[in-house]
């Protein structure tokens, strides 16, 4: 090989110019040569909440079943939004493909949910070895239609012309991930990093954009260094925990204070107190150790992608997305007192102005509660899609630049076509769908 | 076309074209004839031709009208900024499809047939589910009921044993044989008279919730509480007759059909699988109590029938229903499980009235002596009882409160 190396390149006979070519041709091209392409999201933040608030109350309205229309409205709208280079994507694919693949999913599902059904009725190993082969077959199987609805989502999203899709087998993609998954449960999620890298090297393999084929060039070594303090952080808050937990909280007290006796010891409440402190402790460290998980993997993912000879390029700050994140949590922690002031303003106030009898002061308590869990539901959902998903959406699209973006021009099309939505329906119903 | 005539109607403007075949970015003229529109190239010569019928408009940022060629299996796009072109466009072509947008008049048919979806649903859940559940059930053989039981008593257990304690079933230490054989003579008289297909396995829990529960397969829980606020041995095998009046009817294997139906059901509309969501399980609880209502009914009337049968007044167990009923507060009608206790107690009392001169005057069920013992069940036995607890005072709050009942 080395020898081979050494022999010089066969120098390329110099380029005889077509007698044909019109003089303008010797003109430079009108478009400057650009060496990078940025991204850059156009969308206004209000079209987007209006399209997921009144998507939300339709599903409110339809028990659920407008969500097809409404992931395709949002799709259409991050898509159009998402500029490269100057050229925008495009998302073409439609609600009723994904109503369809719904239906289709029903049909497949319905007689495995009742083989599930009959295996966990019968008795010792059988309902045993059915409910874990349950378990890990909803596991796999979701990783399944979730590679396929990413077939899905892939060709329906053209750019300049051509259509990103995927090869790949969605089985052998699902088996990877059991694999992994078990390895990461094994050590303790230690190898999580090693197992998202081989994760999004199998799909970015299998990733094309027209004759361009996907590479992840993300190193799993890379984001474990990155990623290790985090994991630290959660051990050692675990100790904590748990000495605190077993040393300084009185069990026994907390047992007494579900009883009618100890529900008035002081030292009893004490205890209370503690636990829901060390709660607090608990959910404010794991809260924030997501977060700053999600931005370090949206950064590494960012500059670990490679289509053809281009190569992404990041300028996101990890602060940025925590800060999207902090900023949906306190629109959600604000919007939950303002609703329960509301709601409770306007219980005491029918309360005390109407007197109703029992039954009738009963069924409005319990309609209350049932509105303010759909409205803190449906509320706590839009936040999430408005503050924080399309906030890490557009940070990331801006963030990013292409090195080599010239080569664009070269892509051809291949004979690829639009996959089913059937992967998209099977996702939905396994729970692993999303905008 | 003439050209005379497309020269005379032709309107151009520059757009963005891009041929499908390679990613090319190219500045074009697009010229709108007649009954097409044509791309041209900055040189003049013709890249496409699109008819004004085949045209789509593909999604597209704000202030871009983005165009294709419908069914077309490449994706050749025109992308026209030019908002007197885009206009002049629309006077020539007409409405052009909107492939993908979500029009008012699709979501109005959303909704619509959503609405009427979910209407026979819950049609179906209200007289579908129960018919079917009815007809079905007492084809369930006994030996499929008690492997059903088997599953689900291993669950209910592990919901309802809150691990406080060495034992959760009470009287089963060395220390409490007599308090044992009187809840088993009790169980075994009434048994003898239920005529019930398939043999009752009772036993009494550590629960302080006064209530008892029976499974499919035969099994019954009584719970300690309700035997702190049973005054009588006839209350208390009023209660356990009821129970009884559960396994006769099969009501186990109902509820679980009915759960597992209704779980389907909202399931499949709603597309959770699962059955775990917040929507099917409020579904589900709100059709369930509405169906226990009657089941509960046909329990009490087994129960008082049972009762009547050995000779006893049935009205002990609407008595206690009413003690209870009276210190656990009033419930939401709707969320009810069991129907109100007043209107229980004058259910039994009805059959208590037509029962009560042919057969009153039976032997009393259990001794004075059998009945103390019974009511330490859960006090004696290999571990004190707990400090916090104590059955006394649960006792004496249920007596206080059940004068102030409703």
């Amino acid at each position: 090989m080395s020898e081979l190396a050494l022999v010089p390149p066969p120098v390329p006979p110099p380029p005889i110019p077509p007698p044909h070519v019109p003089p303008l041709r010797l003109v430079p091209p009108p478009i400057p040569l650009r060496l990078a392409a940025t991204g850059c999201f156009t969308g206004r933040m209000r079209a987007f909440r209006r399209i997921i608030l009144r998507g939300a109350l339709l599903q409110v309205v339809t028990f659920g079943i407008y969500r097809f229309w409404l992931t395709t409205d949002a799709r259409r709208f991050l898509w159009a939004n998402t500029e490269i280079g100057g050229d925008s994507l495009e998302y073409s694919g439609t609600a009723m493909e994904l109503f369809l693949g719904f239906l289709i999913a029903i049909a497949l599902l319905v007689p495995v949910y009742v083989l599930l059904f009959v295996g966990s009725l019968e008795l010792g190993l059988v309902s045993q070895v059915s409910s874990m082969g349950a378990f890990a077959f909803l596991a796999v199987f979701g990783q399944y239609a979730y590679y396929r609805a990413r077939r899905y989502r892939l060709t329906r999203t053209v750019f300049r012309g051509i259509r990103f899709h995927q090869s790949g087998s969605a089985l052998a993609y699902a088996l990877r991930s059991l694999v992994w998954g078990v390895i990461t449960v094994l050590t303790l999620g230690l190898a999580y990093p090693w197992a998202q890298a081989g994760l999004e090297r199998y799909k970015l393999a299998h990733t094309h954009y027209g004759g361009w084929d996907g590479k992840f060039a993300g190193s799993g070594t890379r984001l474990f260094a990155r990623g290790i303090g985090l994991w630290l952080l959660l051990v050692a808050t675990l100790v904590v925990v748990s000495v605190i937990g077993t040393h300084f909280i009185d069990g026994s007290a907390l047992v007494r204070v579900t009883t009618r006796a100890g529900a008035k010891d002081p030292k009893a409440g004490l205890e209370v107190v503690k636990l829901i402190g060390l709660g607090v402790g608990v959910v404010v460290v794991a809260g924030g150790a997501y977060t700053m998980l999600q931005a370090i993997v949206t950064r590494w993912w960012l500059e670990g992608l490679r289509i053809g000879p281009l190569a992404v390029a990041t300028k996101l700050r990890k602060r940025t997305i925590i800060g999207a994140y902090l900023r949906g949590f306190l629109y959600a922690a604000l919007m939950m007192i303002v609703l329960s002031i509301v709601i409770s303003l306007a219980v005491g106030t029918i309360a005390v102005a109407l007197q109703p009898p029992d039954d009738v002061g009963q069924l409005v308590m319990v309609g209350s509660a049932v509105i303010a869990y759909l409205v803190m539901a449906l509320g706590v959902w839009v936040l999430y899609q408005v503050a924080v998903k399309l906030r890490v959406w557009r940070l990331a699209v801006d963030s990013i630049s292409l090195a080599g973006f010239e080569a664009i021009v070269h892509v051809r099309a291949d004979m690829s076509l639009p996959s089913s939505a059937v992967g998209e329906g099977l996702a939905d119903a396994l729970g692993a769908g999303g905008i | 076309m003439d050209a005379s005539l497309s020269a005379l109607t032709a309107i151009s403007g520059p757009a963005v074209f891009f041929d499908g075949v390679t990613s090319m970015r190219r500045t074009v003229t697009v010229d709108l004839g007649l009954t097409a529109l044509e791309i041209r190239a900055g040189a003049g010569e013709t890249l496409a031709e699109w008819p004004y019928g085949a045209l789509a408009a593909y999604a597209a940022p704000d202030g871009v009208v983005r165009l294709g060629r419908a069914g077309s299996p490449m994706p050749a796009r025109l992308e026209i900024h030019d908002g007197g072109l885009a206009a002049a466009l629309q006077a020539r072509a007409g409405r052009i499809r909107q492939f993908g947008a979500v029009e008012p008049r699709t979501r109005v048919k959303v909704v619509g047939w959503s609405l009427a979806a979910v209407a026979s649903a819950l049609l179906v859940a209200m007289f579908g589910v129960p018919a079917v559940v009815a007809r079905v059930a007492p084809l369930v053989p006994v030996r499929v009921e008690q492997r059903l039981g088997a599953s689900v008593d291993s669950q209910i257990r592990s919901w309802l044993d809150t691990g406080l304690h060495d034992r959760f079933e009470c009287g089963q230490g060395p220390d409490t044989p007599a308090s044992r054989a009187a809840f088993d003579k009790l169980v075994g008289r009434l048994e003898a008279v239920a005529g019930l297909p398939l043999p009752v396995r009772a036993a009494v829990v550590r629960r302080t919730e006064a209530n008892a529960i029976a499974l499919p397969g035969g099994r019954v829980y009584v719970f300690e509480g309700l035997i702190a606020k049973a005054e009588t041995p006839d209350e208390l095998a009023g209660v356990i007759a009821h129970e009884m009046g559960h396994i006769a009817h099969r009501d186990g294997v109902r509820a679980v059909m009915q759960a597992a139906g209704l779980s389907f059901l909202f399931g499949m509309l709603i597309g959770d699988f699962s059955g775990g969501g917040a929507a099917v399980i409020a579904m589900r609880t709100v059709l369930q109590s509405s169906y226990s209502r009657e089941t509960e009914a046909a329990a009490d009337a087994f129960g008082a029938e049972l009762i009547v049968k050995l000779g006893r007044d049935p009205r002990a167990l609407g008595t206690i229903l009413t003690r209870i009923a009276g210190t656990s507060g009033p419930n939401a009608k709707i969320l009810l499980d069991h129907p109100e206790a007043r209107e229980r107690a004058a259910a039994i009392e009805a059959i208590a009235r037509t029962a009560a001169p042919a057969q009153a005057g039976g032997a009393p069920l259990l001794s004075a002596a059998e009945w103390t013992a019974l009511k330490r069940i859960c006090r004696a036995g290999p571990e004190p009882a707990p400090p916090a607890t104590p059955p006394e005072a649960a006792r004496g709050s249920g007596r206080g409160a059940a004068p102030g009942g409703r």
